[in-house]
């Protein structure tokens, strides 16, 4: 087989891997109301071997977001809900009491967070210094130290949550850990409806034939990041910085740098290998609290207009409000709704099918003036109006 | 003098109410008429032959149809309605208050529309919730 043979199969295995993923996110975005940016935000970080860090008050789906990507991604999971007095081997594993008869202390890791390729901590400021310090190696180094006990831990993403940001400093060195920033709030009055019909069939017993290991898509999707082509969006990343600064905004040189790292892995999940200007988008995600990411949007609109992920578009919208990212959000949600028309039959289906197609025409028409809409959202506008006309 | 003229909005409102004016009244009228009555009862609205405006809490109990147009109050002119995808060149502060001092107070509350390069100037004041009869009625007067 020729290197250009090799290359051309590789290549396709990301795009494939790509596709996968966006299933996944599909799979785990079913059932939940408005979480559809974090489901992709912990895409986003599994790819790009980070972490998310979610804020946000109880009862905002946080778990069940977690949980429902865990699931489509496969794998082992691991969740813990820490206190103040949680002990370090309620994560870990406890001592080997077998290895300790010999003098040595191992740790039993199996069925613990150092063998998780997915890691839900909630809480996770509560943990005890004990607990942070043995976290930051896992976090960093994807290594677990213990006293003789020194594994190598497969973890692909950590989702760490908490009810605020702290304040001490020593907890906001750890919090630096997670590159990915995500703020939760509780459903907006308008998706109240959407949310009490979701959170009562959710209740029901859920399929699990969907469910199967998508692991090595992750992996594929890591191994290739140091191979996405970064350099034409480098500029303007630095750009962004600078302006970002400007507006007395300081990412630390550590996040600036792994910025580059989502950069390529919106691109990659994207199905290309080289970034470009409608990748920059992540860089919000990277501003550590609320109101910094609220001004980062606001300074950067304009280097931020052309952001868009066909398999992130609640991400690449949440983060630039820019017209590509909401053209392809819409795009994929007029797709979904033509595709699956239900039948005349069931009335109260075709007319609650009714009613969201004539929601994705309002936030077409509310939203982009004719002459300033994609070429593919008129083309998608049109069959939208065919398809409602038809179904009067 | 200072010409009023409109560009697209950098990033658009979120639609608080929409607006139909002259053939587009009827295909409007069609679709809240179509709404049950619990939908119905979100909205409120002001309208005759010539134009049709709907008012909703939220966005989701707006009615969509051929050649309607959403609208949104200022931000910085909550009496002023302006379309969710265009910006003024004038502050809407500005534009408000030229228009309470050219209607000498007598409406307190109007939407600009534009519609093929023509501005419409709509006053909302007498807008009250909808009721189905209302809509037939006006119905009538469209067809």
């Amino acid at each position: 087989m020729s290197d250009d043979d090799t290359n051309a199969e590789t290549l396709d295995n990301q795009k494939i891997a790509a596709l996968d993923l966006a299933e996944a996110i599909k799979i785990a975005q079913t059932g939940l109301t408005d979480r559809g940016q974090f489901v992709e935000l912990i895409a986003l970080a599994a790819v790009a071997g980070e972490h998310v860090l979610c804020i946000g008050p109880p009862g905002t789906a946080k778990s069940a977001a977690v949980r429902k990507m865990a699931r489509a991604i496969g794998g082992r999971t691991f969740e813990y809900l820490l206190g103040r007095f949680t002990e370090p081997s309620e994560i870990f594993g406890p001592i080997d009491l077998r290895r300790l008869k010999d003098g040595v202390v191992e740790t039993a890791t199996a069925g613990m967070l150092p063998e998780a390729d997915v890691a839900f901590l909630d809480e996770v400021f509560l943990g005890s210094t004990a607990i942070l310090n043995t976290l930051l190696g896992i976090l960093n180094e994807r290594v677990f130290v213990r006293g003789h006990t020194h594994v190598r831990c497969p973890l692909r993403v950590c989702i760490g949550a908490s009810n605020a940001l702290p304040d001490d400093p020593m907890l906001g060195a750890f919090a630096d850990r997670f590159l990915l920033r995500t703020f939760l709030d509780p459903i907006a009055d308008a998706q109240l409806e959407q949310l009490l019909e979701q959170g009562w069939s959710t209740e029901a017993p859920t399929d699990t034939s969907s469910s199967r290991a998508r692991l090595p898509s992750v992996d594929i999707l890591h191994q290739a990041l140091p191979n996405v082509d970064v350099s034409n969006v480098r500029p303007l990343l630095a750009e962004a910085l600078r302006s970002l600064r400007s507006a007395g905004l300081v990412l630390s040189d550590r996040r600036a740098v792994k910025v580059q790292k989502l950069i390529a892995a919106a691109a990659l999940l994207d199905g290309r290998t080289t970034a470009s200007e409608v990748d920059l988008w992540p860089i919000i995600y990277a501003v550590p609290d609320r109101d910094g990411q609220a001004l980062a949007q606001d300074t950067l609109r304009e280097l931020l207009d052309a952001a868009a992920n066909n398999t992130l578009p609640h991400a690449a919208e949440g983060a630039s409000a820019g017209k590509a990212a909401r053209a392809d959000r819409l795009r994929v949600a007029g797709d979904a709704l033509l595709l699956a028309p239900p039948g005349v039959d069931d009335v109260a289906a075709h007319r609650q099918w009714r009613r969201k197609l004539e929601g994705t025409l309002r936030e077409i028409d509310a939203g982009f003036l004719a002459s300033e809409r994609p070429p593919e959202l008129s083309t998608l506008r049109s069959a939208l109006v065919a398809a409602n006309v038809d179904s009067e | 003098m200072i010409e009023l003229s409109f560009s697209p909005a950098p990033s658009p409102q979120t639609p608080q109410a929409v607006v139909a004016i002259d053939d587009a009244v009827g295909a409007l009228l069609a679709a809240a008429l179509d709404r049950d009555d619990d939908e119905l009862s979100k909205l409120e609205g002001i309208g005759d032959a010539s134009s049709l405006v709907l008012f909703a809490a939220t966005p989701d109990a707006l009615p969509w149809s051929p050649g309607c147009i959403y609208l949104a109050a200022a931000p910085t002119a909550p009496s002023l309605w302006l379309p969710t995808t265009l910006s003024p060149s004038i502050s809407p502060a500005l534009i408000a208050g030229a228009l309470r001092r050219g209607s000498h107070g007598l409406s307190s509350s109007t939407a600009v529309v534009v519609v093929d390069g023509d501005r419409h100037w709509i006053s909302l004041d007498a807008r009250r919730p909808v009721s189905r009869v209302m809509l037939a009625r006006l119905q009538k007067l469209v067809v």
